[in-house]
This record gives structure tokens, C-alpha cells and sequence, in this order.
């Protein structure tokens, strides 16, 4: 299935990328490449198969449950906010969002 | 006195104890020979003082008698997993400046068990890629060359640094993390062992996440058994990443017996594909030769489904790359543009320029599959596939303890090749992926060096929570092949 500029530009929007026109034909074509290979999987009889999310599907007793509503963590503004490319009064700060 | 980078773990902890040589020296050893590989580029970060400092608190403990698991061992970290207060790339500029809060529960557990952390390795950046070219910070180099040639090999990825590390002695054993193949493949063009244990038995926490269902670390190693060592230390539930499980850690050592009498070891016949070089073939067969002269029994199977699990993958892959790098977003953490004026600005601004064209295209596949109207057709319909895929799996460990398998068609390509057609690099993960579809153990063992001199490697493959059965095949396989790597390396 191709995979032309408008989906391109359509799906970075979605995906918050912004790429140059170059980029998009490029793109266009090497994301083309990989969907007309993928297209193979329609010729497979999946009737009655449920979607498999995770290998564990059928283990989920024997992965973390629930456990008690306690605070194990915290206290730690100082070590979250050392990395914030900016920050004040321990909040992360970007440009004004409401008008 | 002998060079301490060329003994095994299993030997260095003898010395250690009975105080042959101490962790400093076997530390400083490899230092020196982090110092003499630099150019093949294996590592981002060097940890070396740390190192040195830990070193010599392993050898208080030594002399203390309080000696652990794991004391004195110069391990590498692939630059996925987070180390508190050491810089943690991903490959990607757009971690470029991030040092994690916190560390992640595996290098935590190594570490508490006596391992000394040498530094981060080189990967693929976000670990996708089969090359490590892919890395914001240049490509690693494979120390192995063909004979005759001093032309540049890609050490395979995306755990390439690790690998190359662990081949060219700058580290003894080496973190890697596998989600289509990335721990096996670069393992196999790197003449070393990868082990991708079980979907489950080795937490994710803090491991910087890919692809969440698919995702799983293991260790490289230049011995079967030092992967067992490392192994029992890394395995077990941790209540931090919730799709961990229960299991009971065996003794991984233990299952190294070397008896293989009546073990029923399959051979996928859809393995024999196009693409597939005649001399991995030809060792293919000599390698099940072996395990049937050790006594094992070889039977010709069927995984109907292999052929879709590559295209599986790469639906279900990119579809959760796409929704796990969502939070990079240049507000909380890591690299932020310059110049952005308002949010908007700073979410697009940030991403395009943080991340690389390979990623980009991950997250765009991811998001096309996942967007109304495509999720039905692609996504869901891959999941079903990859129900099939497993379920293929589940009916012939009905009837054979393992499978074995080339680890990859080709020996190492040359940098820069397989660039082109992003087909082509997929096509590396050919045998690899299917098992992180299912969930279940991989291990790449070198058999032999082909006749340009470049390391070939066997995959066996064991059911869900198999990790002793393929060892122990592994093993066997290990001393029968006598595989070695370079004197000069």
C-alpha cells in the first residue's frame, strides 16, 4: 500500500514531528516500501484468533498484583526536576498555554 | 603474568578468592584496554574512576571474606538501561544531557552482587537498528575484520557496543537488550554469546522503554557459562515493572552438565529461506551433526507462521515505539529546541530535531497503524498474527525441547551497507524476531569463523522459561566447537 505526502504530513501532525518537504517524499517512499511488505499478513486466516497484546496473556496471576495503597516514593522534587530544560519554584516551565 | 582480560568470569572470580590477582588489577586491565579499543567506539560514557574506586572496595570485601555472586566484574551497560547519575543516552541526541533520578532494578541487582560498572555502551539510537550506526554518537566498529581486508564491519545492533566490547575484551560480560534480535544478532557477528531470556524473567524497570511487550535484557558474554553466572543474578520478579514474573530462579551453572543424551532438538524447515548464506547453512547442518553425535535426537519441524513474524513485527514494534517516545517532549527532560514560542512549538521543534530519520520512521509507521481506520486492518490483524506465530511455537514444544537455528542469514556486512532499503536491514532480524513475539528464550553461540574469518553463529531457541535447556545445549555446542577469538583482539 503506498503511503503518499498527504498521509505523511497527515500522521506527523498526529506525531508532533515536523519534517521538510525533502523529508516527506523520502519518507513517503521508504514507509511505502515497508507497507506494500507488510501487506502480506492479509493472506493470513486470523478468524476467531484474539489480538495478542503481551506474552503473558495467559501468566497475568503470576505478575505483580495488587498490593496495599501506601507511599513508597517521594519527597524527591529536587532529583525529578534536575533534569527540566527549565524550571522554577520546582515546576517545569514552558511558554504560556491559555490566551 | 597473564593478561587478565582473556580469562572468563567463572575463572576470575577463582583468582579472586584465592586471591591470585585482586579486582583492582583485573579493573585496571581493563582500562587499559578500554583505552587501547577506543577507536572501535564502544563506548558513549567511560565510568573509569568510579570503576577504580569500586575496585578497590571489591577487594576490602575480598580479604573480608564477604565476597559476592558477582565480585570484581568489569561489566558494560548498554546505554539504555539508567544509571543514577551517570549519563544515559539512548543512542539519541534528544537524551543527550539526561542522568537519571533513579537506576534501573537489573544494573542495581549486578551491582549489588559485585559487579563494577566500566561505562555505557554505543547502541542503535532508542535501540532500533541492526547496525548501531543509527547511534547519535557514531557508529561502533566490529573488531573483527575480513582476512585480507581492513575494511570497517558493523558489529550488528542494536546492543553493538556490548557486543564489540565483550569481543575486543573492554569488558568481560555486557548488558544488552533485545527486541527483535538486538542482544543475538550483534552477539553472532561479534564471535560472543547473547542470551535474550524469557519475556518476564528480568525486569524492565528503568530499562528506557522500545517496545514494551518485546522488550527484554539479557547479558553477552564470551562463555556459556558466564551467561548462566550473570544470569541467576539478573533473573527474578521485581515488583517495579509489573509484567515480571514469578518464577523461581534455578541455578543456571547447575544446568550446564553437558549430557544432551536424549535431548529432542528440532529444525524449523522454514528457517532454510532465501537470503540465507550457503556457508551459515552448511554450519547449520554440521552444528545439529554435533548434537546428534552428543546424543541428542534430530527432528525436521514446522513453524508454519515464521514467515509473517518479521512483518509482524513490524507493525507491533513501531505501533508501541510510537506511543512510548510520546514523552519526549522537551519539557520534563532531555534536549529542548531553542527558540520555540509556544508549546506546540516546543513539542515539534524538540522531537524533529531530537530524534534521527530511523526513529522518525518508526514513530510514523506506529502512529499510521494506530490512527483511525488502520488500527482494525493493521494493528489488531498483526496481534492476531503474532497469535498464530506464538501458538506455532506452543505445538512443536509439544515435541522437541529446543530448536536450532542459524542466529543470522549473513556473517557481519560492512558499514554503511544495508542503508538504502530499510528492508534490507530488517531483514537481519529474520530468525530472531519470532521469539519476541512468543516470549521465549533465545541464545546465539559462535560455532566458527567462515572463510572470510568472520564469526558464525547458532541460535537455540527453548520454550518459555527454557533458559536451561538452551544452555546446556548451548554448552555443549561451546565445547565441541572450541571457538576462539582472535589472539590479537
Amino acid at each position: 500500500m503506498a503511503i503518499n505526502r498527504s498521509d505523511i504530513k497527515r500522521i506527523e501532525k498526529l506525531a508532533k514531528l515536523k519534517l521538510s518537504e525533502e523529508k516527506i517524499d523520502d519518507f513517503s517512499v521508504r514507509i511505502s516500501r515497508v507497507f506494500d511488505w507488510v501487506d502480506q499478513l492479509k493472506e493470513v486466516d486470523v478468524e476467531g484468533v484474539a489480538p495478542m497484546a503481551s506474552p503473558l496473556m495467559d501468566l497475568q496471576k503470576h505478575t505483580t498484583g495488587l498490593r496495599e495503597d501506601t507511599v513508597t516514593d517521594g519527597d524527591r522534587v529536587h532529583d525529578v526536576i534536575q533534569n527540566a530544560p527549565s524550571s522554577q519554584h520546582n515546576s517545569f516551565v514552558v511558554p504560556k498555554v491559555v490566551e | 603474568m597473564t593478561d587478565l582480560t582473556r580469562l572468563d568470569y567463572a575463572s576470575i572470580r577463582k583468582g579472586l578468592t584465592s586471591k591470585a590477582f585482586t579486582t583492582k588489577e583485573v579493573v585496571q586491565s581493563y582500562i587499559n584496554k578500554m583505552d587501547s579499543t577506543r577507536p572501535l567506539n564502544c563506548y558513549i560514557t567511560e565510568c573509569t574512576d568510579k570503576a577504580l574506586k569500586d575496585a578497590a572496595a571489591s577487594d576490602d570485601r575480598i580479604q573480608n571474606n564477604e565476597a559476592r555472586p558477582l565480585e570484581g566484574l568489569p561489566l558494560a551497560i548498554k546505554d539504555n538501561y539508567c544509571t543514577k547519575g551517570i549519563l544515559t543516552t539512548n543512542g539519541s541526541k534528544i537524551l543527550s544531557n539526561f542522568i537519571p533520578p533513579y537506576e534501573s532494578t537489573i544494573t542495581h541487582r549486578l551491582k549489588g552482587a559485585g559487579a563494577i560498572a566500566l561505562g555505557k555502551t554505543n547502541l542503535d539510537e532508542f535501540a532500533m537498528g541492526s547496525s548501531t550506526i543509527t547511534s547519535y554518537y557514531d557508529p561502533t566498529i566490529n573488531p573483527w575484520k575480513k582476512e585480507g581486508s581492513d575494511r570497517d564491519l558493523t558489529p550488528g545492533g542494536s546492543s553493538g557496543g556490548s557486543s564489540a566490547s565483550v569481543a575486543a575484551r573492554s569488558s568481560l560480560i555486557a548488558l544488552g537488550s533485545d527486541t527483535g534480535g538486538s542482544i543475538r544478532q550483534p552477539a553472532s557477528f561479534c564471535g560472543v554469546v547473547g542470551l535474550k531470556p524469557t519475556y518476564g524473567l528480568c525486569s524492565r524497570f528503568g530499562i528506557i522503554a522500545f517496545a514494551s511487550s518485546l522488550d527484554q535484557a539479557g547479558p553477552i558474554t564470551r562463555t556459556v557459562r558466564d551467561s548462566a553466572i550473570v544470569l541467576k543474578q539478573m533473573a527474578g520478579h521485581d515488583p517495579h515493572d509489573f509484567t515480571s514474573v514469578k518464577y523461581p530462579v534455578p541455578d543456571y551453572e547447575a544446568a550446564l552438565t553437558g549430557n544432551i543424551k536424549g535431548l529432542k532438538v528440532g529444525i524449523p524447515k522454514e528457517y532454510r529461506m532465501e537470503g540465507l548464506d550457503f556457508e551459515v547453512s552448511e554450519w547449520w547442518e554440521k552444528t545439529s551433526q554435533w548434537l546428534s553425535e552428543a546424543g541428542a535426537e534430530i527432528i525436521d519441524v514446522s513453524l508454519p507462521h515464521t514467515r509473517y513474524a518479521l512483518p509482524v513485527y513490524y507493525i507491533v514494534a513501531p505501533a508501541e515505539a510510537s506511543s512510548n517516545l510520546a514523552r519526549y517532549d522537551g519539557v520534563r527532560y532531555g534536549y529542548r529546541a531553542e527558540g520555540a514560542e509556544s508549546i506546540e512549538e516546543i513539542y515539534e521543534m524538540t522531537r524533529t530535531q531530537g530524534f534521527g530519520d530511523e526513529v522518525k520512521r518508526r514513530i510514523l509507521l506506529g502512529t499510521y497503524v494506530l490512527s483511525a481506520g488502520k488500527y482494525e486492518d493493521y494493528y489488531l490483524r498483526a496481534q492476531r498474527v503474532r497469535q498464530k506465530v506464538t501458538d506455532d511455537f506452543t505445538e512443536v514444544f509439544k515435541s522437541v525441547d529446543v530448536l536450532l537455528t542459524p542466529t543470522t542469514p549473513t556473517t557481519a556486512f560492512e558499514l554503511g551497507e544495508n542503508t538504502a532499503d530499510p528492508l534490507a536491514m530488517y531483514m537481519q532480524d529474520l530468525f530472531t524476531v519470532a521469539t519476541n513475539l512468543a516470549g521465549i528464550p533465545g541464545i546465539s553461540v559462535p560455532v566458527t569463523t567462515s572463510r572470510e574469518g568472520l564469526p558464525i553463529g547458532m541460535q537455540l531457541i527453548g520454550p518459555r522459561f527454557g533458559e536451561e535447556v538452551i544452555l546446556r545445549t548451548a554448552d555443549v555446542i561451546e565445547r565441541v566447537a572450541g571457538f576462539k577469538l582472535k589472539e590479537e583482539f
